[in-house]
């Protein structure tokens, strides 16, 4: 079968902003081996691969590749797989309707998709589980590890936070905007100060302005382990972020990430959170723009 | 018009080796600013875009772009983008022949096009300038920034030295092929080096032995320009040659290198270098390689 694939940049509504995605048609019959040398090849942060569902209930099957690993979940794929299977119309046969669901590692991965005009223009997805909050590490081993000073860390709401979602996060408020751009993404330093195996991902953030159940920050996230030595949108960290908020504070929460800007690829992610008694569901939504398409010849 | 693009790995005769090229078609209204969205946007080492030839007598006007800036020069965006054209047969309603020659920043770039049983398989470039010394770098700098310790810097035959044909590099020799594999690039030592910043992108090998496939093993590694490592790089191979032939070569004659790059990284690459020489005095630089193509498709943002 030919392979065939879409590009798309996600989390923006601006081409050449956002968060790159590769999403792959028609690889059933590809190794494991053979999807991750094609997620090399694109050297993309992500690439997809869209199967036939095991279910027929759900909507199909997804396997997501860094140019380095299989993750079992990651958010930019699932926002920019859902737009392009809404864009297409159907898949495996059948309609793509307001809402998909999709089976990864992780478990079932549920999306609804937003429509402007009748058009797919980006999906909201919910964290197919809360993360977990593991505990801390050390600030001044964080700091060291993207080249700040100690004093760039900011441990009056939390200390530099370890938290589990499909990857591991080291999760960090830096003092500002300055701070932050200052950040580097070196993996000689990342494994000097924070061991192996290193956290997947380091993911540094500032507030930008805090409202009544709003928050409005800017964020970087740096993985060479991945392959990925800058994300310009990360939606898997924003759920990490997310779950890391649920533990600080109460009430709902509408949480405004803007990522990207220092590797000029602005990006916007829109989180909430949503308390329900004991219930808390986490979404994360974003836009895509269509970018590439075409066909593997090799 | 419509940009399509067809996307090669370069150096390599084997489907997800060598170096990823994207060749871009009908940018001719592009601004610079937007081929460096696109070059950014494909994430190769390299993109380059097909234009029409300010002299006729040319074959095409190409620009080259790594994700970051665009280059005068480089080698592997020659060799892709000459192999491409010729396996269309045409651009700009001529034929391609034997041999194509693009203008660049750089100046004119001749590349002549490998031919196997009639089929094009790659192609072989000339360097744009002659072999050039910029200066040295401190051994114990230079260890520093692959992550090495300075005893596994040979310095018997050359200092650390950057080297170029149109790029610059610091070529490095490394004691063995242990030193080649457990080198990294550690970007802070690079910014922190006085010596090493001013070039950045740092290309290591070591000559092989006996037994040995290639004739010399490197690794290139140009975390500063947004490549972390290089998995093929023509431009610094060249350098490479042209240093090596001043150390090693005939007095008359045509020294040939095989050059792997790449292993390490799991994209394995083979490069041929040749380094003319008559009189003592190095007269012209040429890389090639192989091709396989990988995608096509085009670009639907506007």
């Amino acid at each position: 079968m030919a392979l065939t694939y879409e590009t798309v940049d996600v989390f923006t509504e601006t081409a050449f902003g956002g968060n790159p995605l590769a999403v792959v048609f028609g690889g059933e019959h590809l190794s494991t081996g053979a999807m991750q040398t094609i997620a090399r090849e694109f050297n993309f942060p992500e690439t997809t691969f869209v199967l036939p569902p095991a279910d027929p209930a759900n909507t199909a099957k997804v396997r997501i590749f860094t140019p380095g690993v299989e993750l079992p979940f990651a958010g930019h794929p699932n926002v920019g797989t859902a737009t392009v299977l809404a864009r297409r119309g159907n898949v495996f046969g059948k309609p793509v309707g307001d809402t998909v669901a999709f089976e990864e590692a992780i478990g079932l991965v549920g999306l609804e998709i937003v429509r402007e005009s009748g058009a797919a223009v980006g999906a909201v997805l919910t964290a197919p589980t809360l993360p977990t909050v593991e505990g801390t590490f050390d600030p001044s081993a964080v700091a060291a590890a993207v080249g700040l000073a100690d004093s760039a860390i900011i441990l009056a709401r939390h200390a530099p936070a370890h938290v589990v979602i499909g990857a591991t996060f080291v999760i960090a408020e830096v003092a500002d905007l300055d701070a932050l751009a200052a950040a580097r993404s070196d993996e000689g330093l990342i494994a000097k100060h924070l061991g192996k195996p290193a956290p997947d991902e380091i993911y540094l953030y500032t507030r930008l302005d805090a409202g009544d159940g709003t928050l409005h920050i800017r964020s970087r996230m740096f993985a060479p382990g991945l392959g990925i030595p800058e994300d310009p949108a990360t939606g898997g960290a924003a759920v990490a972020i997310a779950g890391l908020f649920v533990k600080l504070m109460d009430g709902d929460l509408d949480l405004t990430i803007e990522q990207g800007v220092e590797m000029g690829r602005p990006s916007r992610l829109d989180v909430r959170i949503l308390r329900n008694g004991p219930d808390t569901r986490i979404t994360v939504a974003g836009r895509r723009v269509p970018m590439m398409r075409g066909e593997l010849v090799a | 018009m419509t940009l399509t693009y067809e996307t090669v790995d370069v150096f390599t005769d084997v489907a997800f080796g060598g170096n990823p090229l994207a060749v871009v078609f009908g940018g001719e209204r592009l601004s610079t600013a937007a081929m460096q969205a696109i070059a950014r946007e494909f994430s190769y080492s390299e993109t380059t875009f097909v234009l029409p030839p300010q002299n006729p007598a040319h074959t095409a006007r190409v620009r080259i772009f790594t994700p970051n800036i665009e280059v005068p020069f480089a080698g592997h965006p020659n060799v892709g983008t000459a192999t491409v054209l010729a396996w269309r047969g045409k651009i700009f309603d001529r034929p391609i022949g034997d041999r194509v020659l693009f203008e660049e920043t750089a100046g004119l770039v001749p590349v002549a096009i490998v031919k196997e049983a009639g089929r094009p398989v790659g192609a072989t470039l000339t360097a744009p300038q002659p072999f050039q010394r910029l200066g040295e770098a401190d051994a114990t700098e230079v260890a520093a920034c692959l992550g090495l310790r300075p005893s596994q810097i040979r310095e018997d035959r050359h200092q650390p030295v950057t080297g170029t044909v149109g790029l610059p590099f610091l070529l490095v020799e490394l004691t063995d092929r242990a030193a080649l594999e457990a080198a990294r690039p550690v970007t802070s030592a690079i910014l922190s080096s006085p010596s090493v910043a001013p070039v950045k992108d740092i290309h290591c090998y070591v000559r092989t032995g006996a037994g040995d496939d290639f004739d010399l093993r490197t690794r290139m590694f140009a975390p500063l320009d947004g490549v972390p490592e290089d998995p093929a790089t023509g431009s610094a191979n060249c350098a490479l040659a042209g240093l090596l032939a001043e150390l090693d070569g005939p007095t008359d004659g045509t020294m040939r290198l095989r050059i792997a790059q790449g292993v390490e990284m799991g994209r394995p690459s083979l490069l041929l270098a040749e380094a003319d020489r008559t009189g003592g005095v190095t007269t012209a630089i040429r890389i090639g390689g192989r091709c396989v193509a990988i995608r096509r498709g085009e670009i639907v943002a506007g």
